[in-house]
């Protein structure tokens, strides 16, 4: 179209418009056959809002815990103790079989090196790997979908609905709000979704032209996938991973599927809000594992969160935005049944607090990324992932067996 | 045509005269179409009347003052929803509980969110309309709930829709006042250290304050520090509710408690502003006044105007100069939005380069859809709410602070842009639900499609699009002319012209 450029729309910084094919990736695509067997999958799952690691994994061995949060603290033996140290929230019940069976393994003291407190920015910074750095706009996800070479233009999907700037970028990746959703309405002649193509068709160095025949295309490639035979909750992650769950099990060239749950910003009466998000949380991953039965095999799921909270309790019953956090990851190549740290639990007293209030981050969320990509995924440059990072393996947290 | 033009402004003002002129201003018109995406939801034939009637500038000053156009037709459609007249106490009243006089609190919610439709579709005060939309979604709460449902209701209605044409600073206050706010970013239960009150130990809440100064003021890049979060939150201490303190609402709902206040002196901000010892209620309206008022306030919400209504790409160097302009206005009078307003949407209305850069928001999409059909919006909106959340727009239920983005990115996803194809397929195929009107009903293809153009986007599209719906309709063998006539409208409305303001 004349008023679609391309250059306009990249001038205008829109080519985050998705389907922008920088590479000919996409070009290949519709409906291709995929590359034979199974192929590993990665699922993000991004709890919004600053979820309190201090309540979902508790240190309760460690006494300074207690004292400061004398009124939203887990009480003594209301967890689910790990290792006579970490315990669970009790409301993570579901996971716990999880962990017992090594499909699950908790990083504690966990995040990003940014002091930012605040959620858009360091959602932005863990989202593009890239603390500090306002002005990298694509996702880590959308640059490992590129990473793992040619194949359909949906190996990257994000389900529930606006496209997480995780997977945004220049490689072609879909969005949906629902998998069933994801389909396009057709006349009794069969013919206004050809019409449609024609339309944007007509142009190539249209954006909207090629993002439209990108979600065509995905949308053939995502159809007929059979319906969970499994019952999931009704909430917005229960349906959302139960989706997730179809499009891996279907195994349609998806890769990188990413999933968010909002809800964890408890500024004030944080006991109930952890009694309302946590069983969400917990009941539709124990669903989702178990409807993935033997695919479990070739999949990770990390859970993860933009920081963490203030160690002492708030003045409302609450906590206020922190600095370290913790990360969940299931997996079945995941060495599950343990507690990552860095050199051990960095401490809650006063001196061993970041900037004398919050969680240490010891474990740079870079280097989960980084090791799932690299020995999950199977991405061996890992460079062009990571801006102004070098990947070590030996900062690697050992996730994964 | 009575072309007059505000004296501020003789040079733009010929040169919008000479463009308008050579464009022609009539309904057809590039200009019509792109000034009425602009500063509302599309056109309709009653706004491309009045903007031909009185020209670009006169409809701007139109514009606004609300209360000047008479806009009784919609508001007679908006007595069905009793909860927007409300009082807090009424609403508790009305729709608290399953008791409620009137309905439950999802009742009061649906109220809210089809009076939004409505007004969309149908308020001649188009401005007002769009400007409630951006400074709600500048100053988010989230609906969500059966409290905040009823208080975002109020909250619209008497912090925000009533200062969206005033001074910021009293827009800020409004905010900062209203019991939405106070919860959703609980500065209700914000108190000095220490205070002992409902038989609890309270303490400082930083959400509100790290918010008003990253979100609704200075910007994260503003130059604060955590000190600063600790002192704006200390100085916003004991800002509450009637309900919260007293289990009842009474007046507006909002109550300082003056025991729960810190009352030791605060620095802000490396001293720019200093709050004297013992300054109760004070400290906060003086934390308002001064972040008001900030330059860095005044440039970054120039600029975040700026992206709404004009380019998106605000911070590119040919819009430093409006930038700046609209900054200085801002510090000049002290935040007043009608000043800002005005001078940018004389701009806006002369920047035909930027017709069709921004991707329709969902709501957007579907009022233009039938304010230009004419519809009937006494038809249940309700049922447009649940496609617009589809496409990504859930009418005040967006739960982080932030808003929703104004990138066309964010908004054509490639589910956005199927749930939009399939909503146009929707509403033209049951256009007798809306109310829908056609101003061509049969004909060739070629009669068919120019039709749907000239009513759909009346600034016309890409003659190769054209020929591919033509060619479509001829591809139709024993096709009605309804059938035919009705694949012209859905495709045009799945152009990508149509798709774009």
């Amino acid at each position: 179209m004349i008023k679609f450029s391309r250059r306009d729309l990249l001038r205008s910084g829109a080519y985050a418009m998705a389907g922008l094919a920088t590479s000919p990736g996409w070009l290949r695509l519709g409906g291709v056959a995929h590359a034979s067997g199974p192929e590993t999958v990665l699922v993000s799952v991004f709890l919004r809002g600053a979820a309190d690691g201090l309540s979902l994994v508790v240190p309760h061995g460690d006494a300074d815990y207690y004292n400061l949060r004398p009124n939203i603290q887990v009480a003594p033996g209301d967890e689910i103790d790990l290792d006579g140290f970490y315990g669970l929230h009790p409301h993570l019940q579901d996971l716990e079989p999880l962990y017992r069976s090594g499909e699950m393994a908790l990083i504690h003291a966990c995040g990003s090196p940014h002091p930012t407190r605040s959620h858009f920015q360091a959602q932005d910074f863990m989202e593009c790997a890239a603390p500090g750095r306002p002005d990298i706009h694509e996702g880590w996800l959308n640059r490992s979908v590129t990473a793992l070479g040619g194949g359909t233009g949906y190996r990257g999907v994000s389900i529930g609905g606006a496209l997480s700037l995780s997977l945004k970028g220049p490689e072609p990746v879909v969005s949906m709000a629902t998998l069933d959703g994801f389909s396009i309405t057709n006349d009794p002649f069969d013919q206004r979704r050809q019409a449609i193509e024609a339309i944007y068709g007509s142009n190539d160095e249209s954006l909207l032209g090629q993002q439209v025949s990108n979600t065509f295309a995905s949308v053939d490639g995502l159809q007929g996938l059979p319906q969970s035979s499994v019952d999931y909750p009704n909430t917005k992650i229960g349906q959302r991973l139960r989706d997730a769950a179809r499009i891996i099990k279907g195994q349609v060239g998806a890769r990188v599927l990413s999933v968010d749950l909002d809800g964890w910003d408890h500024h004030s009466d944080e006991v109930e809000g952890m009694d309302k998000m946590a069983p969400q949380l917990s009941e539709a991953l124990a669903v989702f594992w178990a409807d993935l039965g033997r695919d479990s095999s070739r999949v990770v799921c990390l859970v993860m969160t933009e920081f963490g909270r203030t160690a002492a309790e708030n003045g409302s019953l609450g906590s206020d935005h922190g600095h370290g956090s913790a990360m969940l990851a299931l997996g079945g190549p995941v060495a599950g049944d343990r507690v990552l740290t860095r050199n051990g639990w960095p401490g809650l007293d006063e001196a061993s607090l970041y900037q004398g209030r919050d969680l240490a981050v010891t474990t740079d969320f870079r280097d989960v990324f980084a090791e799932v990509l690299d020995r999950h995924l199977g991405i061996a440059h890992l460079d062009p992932i990571f801006p102004d990072f070098v990947p070590n393996p030996a900062n690697y947290p050992g996730l994964l067996t | 045509m009575d072309w007059k033009k505000p004296s501020r402004f003789l040079l733009t003002a010929s040169v919008a005269l000479g463009l308008v002129l050579s464009l022609g201003c009539e309904k057809n018109s590039p200009f019509v179409d792109h000034a009425l995406n602009r500063l509302g939801y599309g056109p309709d034939p009653w706004t491309q009347a009045r903007l031909i009637e009185l020209g670009p500038f006169q409809y701007i000053e139109e514009q606004l003052d609300p209360d000047s156009i008479d806009d009784r037709p919609v508001e007679t459609v908006l007595t069905s929803y009793p909860s927007l007249q409300m009082g807090l106490s009424d609403l508790w009243l009305n729709y608290g509980d399953s008791n409620g006089l009137l309905g439950r609190p999802i009742d009061a919610r649906i109220q809210l969110r089809s009076a939004k439709i409505v007004r969309a579709i149908a308020s001649r005060r188009q401005l007002l309309e769009v400007l409630t939309d951006f400074w709600f979604n500048h100053f988010n709460v989230d609906a969500a709930g059966n409290a905040m449902a009823l208080k975002t209701i109020h909250y619209e209605a008497s912090a925000i829709r009533p200062h969206v044409l005033g001074k910021f600073e009293d827009l800020l206050l409004a905010t900062a006042r209203h019991p939405a706010m106070l919860d959703y970013l609980d500065n209700q239960s914000n108190f000095r250290d220490g205070f002992q009150a409902m038989g609890r130990t309270w303490g400082l809440n930083e959400n509100y304050a790290r918010e008003i100064l990253e979100l609704h003021t200075l910007g994260v890049g503003g130059g604060y520090s955590q000190d600063d979060v600790i002192s704006v939150a200390k100085a916003f201490t004991g800002w509450t509710t009637t309900y919260a303190i007293q289990r009842s609402w009474i007046g507006d709902g909002f109550q300082f408690l003056p025991e729960g206040h810190d009352e030791s002196a605060k620095l802000i901000l490396n001293g720019q502003l200093v709050l004297s010892p013992n300054g109760g209620e004070d400290d906060g309206r003086q934390v308002i006044l001064f972040l008001a008022r900030h330059p860095k306030t005044a440039e970054r919400l120039s600029r975040k105007l700026v992206a709404r209504f004009l380019d998106e790409e605000s911070a590119a160097a040919v819009r430093e100069e409006l930038v700046r302009e609209l900054s200085q206005i801002w510090l000049s009078t002290q935040g007043d939005l009608h000043a800002v307003t005005q001078r940018l949407l004389e701009e806006v209305v002369l920047s035909l380069g930027q017709q069709r850069q921004k991707v329709k928001r969902p709501l957007h999409f579907a009022a233009s859809i039938i304010r230009a059909g004419r519809g009937d919006v006494t038809t249940e909106p309700g049922r447009l709410a649940g496609a617009l959340s589809w496409m990504g727009e859930d009418l005040y239920m967006t739960g982080p602070p932030t808003g929703l983005p104004d990138r066309s990115g964010h908004w054509a996803s490639s589910g956005g842009l199927l749930y939009r194809f399939n909503g146009a397929d929707v509403l033209i195929s049951s256009s007798e639900a809306f109310g829908l009107e056609f101003d061509v009903e049969q004909g060739t293809a070629e009669v068919l499609v120019d039709g749907a153009i000239s009513q759909f986007t009346p600034s016309g599209i890409h003659p190769e699009v054209r020929r591919v719906i033509v060619d479509s309709l001829d591809a139709m063998p024993g096709a009605t002319d309804r059938e035919k006539a009705e694949r012209a409208r859905t495709l045009v409305l799945s152009t990508p012209e149509f798709l774009s303001h």
